[in-house]
């Protein structure tokens, strides 16, 4: 329910309203007569659609981080929109002390894009509050609009630091039919008891046939623990600096802080559980969540969730700050990813994880409530960078056999 | 102090007090622009994407994910290339995407179904239905300046100044923002005949476009057209001229640009060039305003009847316009009005429109087709509501002057023409030819 929020209110709103309102309007051609060019702008490149942890199946000393950002890329626009953000710091927050505070941070910044032929170079850098620890850099992988088959990926090992770095289109990995979660929320905002689930018998997955923005990590545990020893709380966050100036010669310049524009620890939390008129102020906050409990509180309320699962949720995602925690002394096996039992969501998150279910279920009084989407409509590797290959634009007249 | 100055003063100190809260104010001045380049054509991308979409939603009629993309990108489509029926394509898919989601989860279907309203100048159920949005997500921008842009159309320039000085302020830390909040400013500038911070806040708006990642390029050649209007309001044409060629090396064959081209080209009195551009133009857009100035420069050059052609061209497309809705009405009252053509049909358009939409071009259309239907006293009364922001518009001084002319105002007359030969004295074809002849008439 949650998840799915985070998309149907941010990426298709910021999709559509991104590229219908930036560019809106008219046929006017008298600009006097009619102001025809609002465009809106949100920054679509700033949106976190998803993020993975999880333990490397082949070689669990080692920590997997999936960033998914700008969601529902269209095959067709792959070129367009398969370019990382210059002006953006891609983050994800470590906190390996047990206190909801993060400790550690994986940045990435990109060059701006030069042209179409040549790959974006992307800066990273691990530090902690105080210091850079480590940092190199790498080329991100081209997309394409037109080729039959993705371009190669590049992949990029640093020897320093034992790091492994991915940044590029695929395959948009999460799986989940949101009309129909959408119309078993607003049966349960009416009141319907326990909502109605019938909606839930489509099974279509919205994400199948489009791509996402990926920056993908692998990384030696060794250089992530602290105080709490095994257990790691990772969250995600993409930020801008405070204040652009523009220069002589027209290029922008930005300087000071960087504050967050999107920011995603448990699945739901953010989006769906922090009030419209409270979000700003909740991802320039980080991950510290308790003090938006309160407002999580009536969500859940909202959707009739009892007290005993509210607290549940509570301690997940409230009592130390809005993370995804994940105990790597658990090992994770298997393909895809891993998906042995007992080792994957809430513990971290694999690809294969389907998260929707429990989020549903926790939410709905532990009723069980099965979207019946249980898979990827592609597989997923069974080696880093882990998510599949993204979509390329099928000659015309061919079936995609997606099911959404 | 009258009524219209004490709007301009607070006008004054809403908008300056929000300029003064972003950095572009203190610290830039009006950047120096790159050279226009070419930039990647994404018509093909977006026809893909259309196609990948619409079997979509042949496949799963109940994917209003697909719905709402389609109907975005049939949006974009209709802005590049003016061809409504992407307008009729991108609503059906919005209703359809509307009938499967409720618009309280689906703001994105609202939001374009607010676009396709602004669009169609059904100003009131977009400014509603984005006043809607906003109350479902007080964070959308979009939603704000939808409302405050739908406001400023109906006329309600407070509401709509307020609006993008709270949502500026708000909003300018995200460069991604800048464009869409410099490009109201400059038009605010505009009205209130600010004409050079109208042209400063358009290249700042274009430096941080161009300065994106992956700028988009109707947006960047729109900026560069807008530049040249900017420009050509100010009667500085060879400006004018560049930002319009500028707009055609970034997006060649843009419809605006090649028809700007052309008036900017007639204005210059290069009028085989100019009716070369509008042929061309018409080719691409057939677009009344268009037709209207191919036939004026016909007309001009002694071929009366192509001009003729093109006239009655103008109104056919205007009863098609009866039918399918009310885009150009305003464009034909001043056509008919310009030329002398149907002088009680053009004011009953001009004023049908003006019940609703109260901006000032609406008084001005008004103002123009009363006098040419012997409503002295209405058109007074209207010219005086359409010059209240103290705009800087060659038309509306000549318009002024004509109506001051026809009460016997002979000063009042004189003045205003002077100002339109100081401002732009090639504003438009045929008028530009009346204006000189009525000042040596008055001066008899």
């Amino acid at each position: 329910m949650f998840r799915q929020i985070k998309k149907a209110s941010i990426i298709v709103l910021i999709l559509t309203v991104a590229l219908i309102s930036l560019m809106t309007p008219p046929p006017s051609i008298d600009a006097a007569d009619h102001g025809d060019a609002p465009f809106a702008s949100l920054r679509a490149t700033a949106d976190i659609t998803d993020f993975w942890v999880f333990l490397d199946p082949n070689d669990n000393s080692r920590l997997e981080l999936i960033l998914g950002t700008r969601g529902f890329i269209v095959p067709g626009e792959n070129s367009n929109f398969g370019i990382f953000d210059g002006d953006l710091r891609y983050r994800f927050n470590i906190e390996n002390t047990g206190d909801g505070v993060p400790d550690l941070f994986l940045d990435a910044v990109f060059s701006k894009q030069i042209g179409r032929t040549t790959p974006q170079t992307a800066t990273i850098t691990l530090s902690d509050t105080r210091s850079t620890l480590r940092t190199f850099t790498a080329p991100a992988t081209l997309s394409s609009s037109t080729a039959t088959v993705a371009p190669n990926r590049n992949i990029t090992a640093d020897s320093n630091t034992g790091i492994r770095f991915f940044a590029g289109l695929a395959d948009d990995a999460f799986f989940f039919d949101v009309p129909s979660e959408l119309r078993y929320r607003a049966s349960l905002e009416a009141g319907t008891p326990g909502g109605d689930i019938s909606f839930f018998t489509r099974g279509r997955d919205t994400f199948a046939g489009y791509n996402m923005n990926a920056i993908v990590y692998s990384i030696p545990i060794s250089l992530l623990k602290g105080r709490a020893g095994d257990v790691l709380g990772i969250s995600a966050a993409t930020q801008i600096r405070k204040k652009i100036t523009i220069n002589s010669n027209a290029t922008t310049t930005g300087k000071g802080d960087f504050v967050q524009i999107d920011s995603m620890g448990i699945p739901a939390v953010n989006i769906v559980f922090v009030p419209f008129d409270r979000k700003d102020d909740f991802n320039t906050k980080g991950p510290n969540s308790s003090t938006f409990a309160n407002d999580i509180v009536g969500q859940l309320k909202l959707l009739q969730t009892n007290d005993a699962n509210i607290g549940l949720f509570a301690k997940l995602a409230v009592e130390k700050g809005d993370y995804l925690r994940i105990d790597t002394s658990i090992p994770n096996t298997g393909p895809e990813g891993g998906n042995n039992a007992g080792a994957g969501f809430p513990n971290g998150r694999r690809l294969l994880d389907d998260v929707t279910d429990p989020i549903v279920s926790l939410v709905s009084n532990s009723q069980p409530r099965p979207d019946n989407v249980d898979k990827n409509d592609l597989l997923f590797l069974d080696n880093f960078p882990w998510v599949a290959l993204p979509h390329q634009p099928l000659p015309r007249g061919s079936v995609d056999n997606t099911q959404n | 102090m009258n009524k219209n100055f004490l709007f301009i003063l607070l006008f004054c100190l809403i908008f300056s007090a929000a300029c003064g809260g972003f950095p572009t104010k203190s610290e830039t001045s009006t950047p120096v622009l790159p050279p226009a380049t070419p930039l990647p054509s994404e018509d093909e991308a977006i026809e893909s994407a259309i196609r990948f979409l619409e079997d979509k939603v042949k496949k799963n009629p109940n994917d209003f994910f697909a719905y709402n993309m389609l109907a975005s990108r049939y949006l974009t489509r209709m802005r590049q290339t003016a061809n409504m029926n992407y307008l009729e394509l991108a609503s059906r898919a919005v209703k359809a995407s509307l009938a499967i989601a409720p618009k309280e989860f689906n703001k994105a279907a609202l939001s374009a179904l607010a676009d396709i309203e602004f669009t169609t100048h059904e100003f009131i159920a977009a400014r509603d239905n984005a006043k809607l949005l906003m109350k479902m997500d007080p964070t959308m921008l979009g939603a704000y300046q939808l409302y405050a842009d739908s406001t400023l159309e109906l006329g309600d320039y407070e509401e709509a100044i307020k609006i993008y000085q709270q949502t500026g302020k708000r909003n300018y830390t995200n460069p991604f923002n800048v464009p869409s909040i410099e490009i109201r400013y400059a038009r605010i500038s505009s009205l209130y005949g600010k004409l050079e911070d109208a042209k400063k806040h358009i290249s700042i708006a274009l430096a941080f476009l161009l300065d994106e990642t992956n700028p988009d390029t109707e947006n960047v050649a729109w900026l560069r057209w807008y530049l040249g209007e900017t420009a050509f309001s100010m009667g500085k044409y060879e400006e004018a001229e560049k930002h319009y060629r500028d707009a055609l090396v970034t997006y060649p064959n843009y419809f605006r640009a090649v028809g700007s081209l052309g008036k900017v080209l007639a204005a210059k009195g290069e009028l085989k060039n100019a009716i070369e551009q509008y042929e061309k133009a018409v080719k691409l857009v057939p677009d009344p305003i268009f037709i209207a100035a191919l036939g004026d420069l016909y007309k001009l050059e002694g071929r009366e009847k192509e001009a003729s052609s093109q006239y009655e061209l103008v109104e056919q497309i205007a009863r098609l316009n009866a039918l399918n809705g009310s885009i150009y009405n305003r464009q034909l009252a001043i056509f008919y009005a310009d030329h002398d053509l149907k002088a009680e049909e053009a004011y009953s358009l001009a004023l049908k429109e003006y019940e609703v939409r109260k901006d000032i071009y609406g008084a001005d259309a008004v103002a123009w087709t009363a006098l040419k239907a012997g409503k002295l006293a209405e058109a007074q009364t209207a010219i005086k509501e359409a010059l209240k922001l103290g705009t800087k518009d060659a038309k509306l001084f000549y318009h002024a002057a004509m109506i001051a002319k026809a009460n016997g105002d002979k000063k009042a007359a004189q003045d205003y023409l002077k100002r339109v030969l100081e401002l732009n004295p090639r504003f438009d074809l045929l008028q530009s030819e009346i204006v000189k002849k009525t000042l040596n008439e008055l001066a008899l």
